[in-house]
């Protein structure tokens, strides 16, 4: 088996000796064939917290998520969810975890109030405890109001907030999120991002998703990406972009044919991207310097701070858009 | 648990109305061919008695494949419930795969019957407008026994197959090809004494023929008296063995407990597969 100890997941171990980690996961390995989709996984997770695991498609998220959450057999490692090993204890992890499916699983046929009825009586609760933990999955996520209508007949947003509270009924510590947002309009994903960030900070849940969203990442707590089935990068939204993306110059020039052999002989690198010479910056205040040295050059300019997208690209060599 | 799995199972087999419809397809082509052409064809008006006969030969074999092809449409949910992954949400829920199971098994069987008698007060109606009588009340209960017996054979056979059916396409081409045969294997379209010999006993080693013969018996067991009456022994047995009331081996008629044992046999034989199967796919 491939040397999977990690320098980076040793400090965190270290770092979060104190901290209560919800989910630890180490050596996580998963083939199909001769594909190997996982390739020796670490991870750890705060209790509390909200974790945005992040790659480009076919990096393994889905794989993982999948032996994360009892689906799929893993072929060597070890997850312990809230204290439960998955493998032997799989019926006590079922009780802690949430799943919220890329793919909506829940039946069209039906209305919402059926399909949340149906699907909370797999958690052995009474008859009673089941309408009042309905209605509180109902009452977090807000349908109340869409509770009789039939599933298949609610728009997007709608759907995946009825998908949410399916997985809440039965309360539980950790949620899991597979591309929550993904396909609704930007509008609806802020809504649904809400609820998400809601059940975080008002009922203290843990909560774990993939994301094809930087931006969203970028709210995360800690990000993790992953990328041809290993973790290649770890850390805050902050530390991730601190360590992988710089802050830049974008400059308007009066004319590029003109400004950038300039830029060519004080050897400052750049990037053109349309109209824009793009000036990547070690400290923002070099913008200063630059900008008086080519003033007669420049039409406009700004100073931007590296975004999460920047970092991404940075990590994996792939450009969001192609995701 | 399995109660709400069934009922939920329930639900969506009947609100979805052409499901429901296409699982009945083949019950309402036959009837609606009768009903044309070849209630008229089959018909001997000379006799008194042979139509109400030829009613009851006619949707005995109709309650026997609308069992069959009912079973199967209801089985859709669970091809649907793998096709659409709709299954991994009941896999990370605390439900045992033993529970799961159980649960289609139930509700096909449930839908089954539902639906066989349904096809049966369809036959009773077809009947009386053709000048037959009600049929009698013991005789509703045989057949409602026949009915059980039917849809459990045909919900063993099915569960058994759809285990390694994983796509909606391939469910939809099985149901079409299974809808085409079961009407000659069960001896509907075409009379199985008017089929070659060698055809007659491949039948015979179909279950679901089985089951046919059964409701044949039960049903017909009036009228045949009523037109057969003072007829000679061998006329009844020609007829009998035209129309697949009885299984012939070497002239000699199959007794009727045979049909029973084929039919059990059956059940044990397919649920001992579908264990297997099961087991053997549990540990890959």
């Amino acid at each position: 088996m491939e040397n999977t100890f990690n320098q980076d997941v040793y400090l965190l171990n270290v770092e979060v000796m104190n901290m209560e980690a919800i989910i630890e996961v180490h050596a996580l390995t998963k083939s199909y064939g001769d594909i190997r989709a996982v390739k020796g996984i670490d991870l750890l997770v705060k209790k509390g917290s909200l974790l945005a695991f992040v790659g480009p498609n076919g990096a393994g998220k889905s794989t993982t998520i999948h032996m994360l959450t009892t689906l799929l057999k893993p072929d060597s490692g070890d997850i312990i969810i809230a204290g439960f090993k998955v493998g032997p204890n799989d019926e006590k992890i079922k009780h802690e975890i949430g799943i919220v499916f890329q793919d909506s699983v829940l039946d069209d046929l039906l209305t919402v109030q059926e399909n949340l009825m149906i699907r909370g009586s797999f958690y052995g609760l009474t008859r009673k405890e089941l309408n009042i933990a309905v209605a509180n999955a109902m009452t977090v996520t807000d349908i109340h109001d869409i509770a009789k209508r039939r599933f298949g007949k609610l728009s997007g947003g709608q759907k995946r907030r009825v998908d949410i509270a399916r997985a809440l009924i039965h309360q539980p510590n950790v949620l899991f999120l597979d591309e929550p947002t993904t396909g609704l309009d930007p509008q609806t994903r802020l809504k649904v991002w809400d609820t998400i960030e809601k059940l975080q900070k008002e009922k203290g849940m843990t909560v774990f998703l993939t994301t094809h969203y930087m931006e969203e990442a970028g709210k995360a707590d800690y990000v993790y990406v992953i990328d041809d089935g290993k973790i290649v990068a770890m850390g805050s939204p902050n530390d991730l972009k601190n360590q992988y993306s710089s802050d830049t110059l974008q400059i308007k020039p009066l004319h590029k044919k003109d400004f950038t052999p300039l830029l060519d002989a004080d050897q400052v690198p750049y990037k053109i991207q349309a109209d824009t010479v793009i000036i990547p910056l070690n400290d923002v205040w070099d913008a200063e310097a630059l900008i008086a040295k080519y003033r007669l050059h420049i039409v406009s300019f700004q100073v931007l701070n590296g975004t999460m997208d920047d970092a991404f690209v940075a990590i994996t060599g792939k450009e969001l858009r192609d995701l | 648990m399995i109660l709400t799995l069934a009922f939920r199972h329930l639900k969506i087999y009947f609100r979805d109305k052409l499901s429901v419809f296409f699982s009945l397809l083949s019950v309402i082509i036959i009837i609606g061919l009768y009903v044309l052409f070849l209630g008229e064809l089959v018909n001997d008006p000379s006799i008194d008695g042979y139509r109400t006969m030829m009613d009851n030969w006619i949707m005995s074999g109709v309650i026997a494949v609308g069992g069959f092809t009912v079973t199967l449409g209801a089985y859709g949910i669970l091809v649907d419930d793998k096709a659409k992954k709709i299954e991994r949400d009941f896999v990370v829920a605390p439900i045992k795969p033993r529970t799961r199971i159980i649960a289609y098994i139930i509700s096909t069987a449930v839908i089954g019957v539902i639906m066989s008698i349904f096809t049966l007060m369809f036959a009773q109606i077809y009947i009386l407008i053709y000048g037959g009588p009600f049929m009698k009340f013991f005789t509703l209960i045989k057949i409602f026994g026949l009915i059980v017996l039917n849809v459990v054979t045909a919900s063993s056979i099915i569960f058994f197959i759809i285990l390694f059916v994983k796509t909606s396409s391939s469910y939809s081409a099985l149901a079409t090809i299974v809808g085409t045969l079961i009407g000659f294997l069960m001896g509907i379209y075409v009379p199985i004494g008017q089929l070659p010999a060698i055809i007659q006993t491949i039948i015979m080693f179909f279950p679901f023929a089985h089951a046919g013969v059964l409701f044949r018996i039960v049903m017909m067991e009036d009228s045949l008296a009523y037109v057969f009456n003072g007829a000679p022994a061998e006329t009844l047995q020609e007829i009998q063995a035209l129309l697949g009331i009885r299984f012939y081996v070497n002239g000699q008629p199959l007794p009727i407990y045979t049909h029973f044992l084929v039919l059990g046999g059956t059940i044990a034989l397919f649920f001992l597969l579908s264990m297997i199967v099961l087991r053997f796919k549990k540990q890959k």
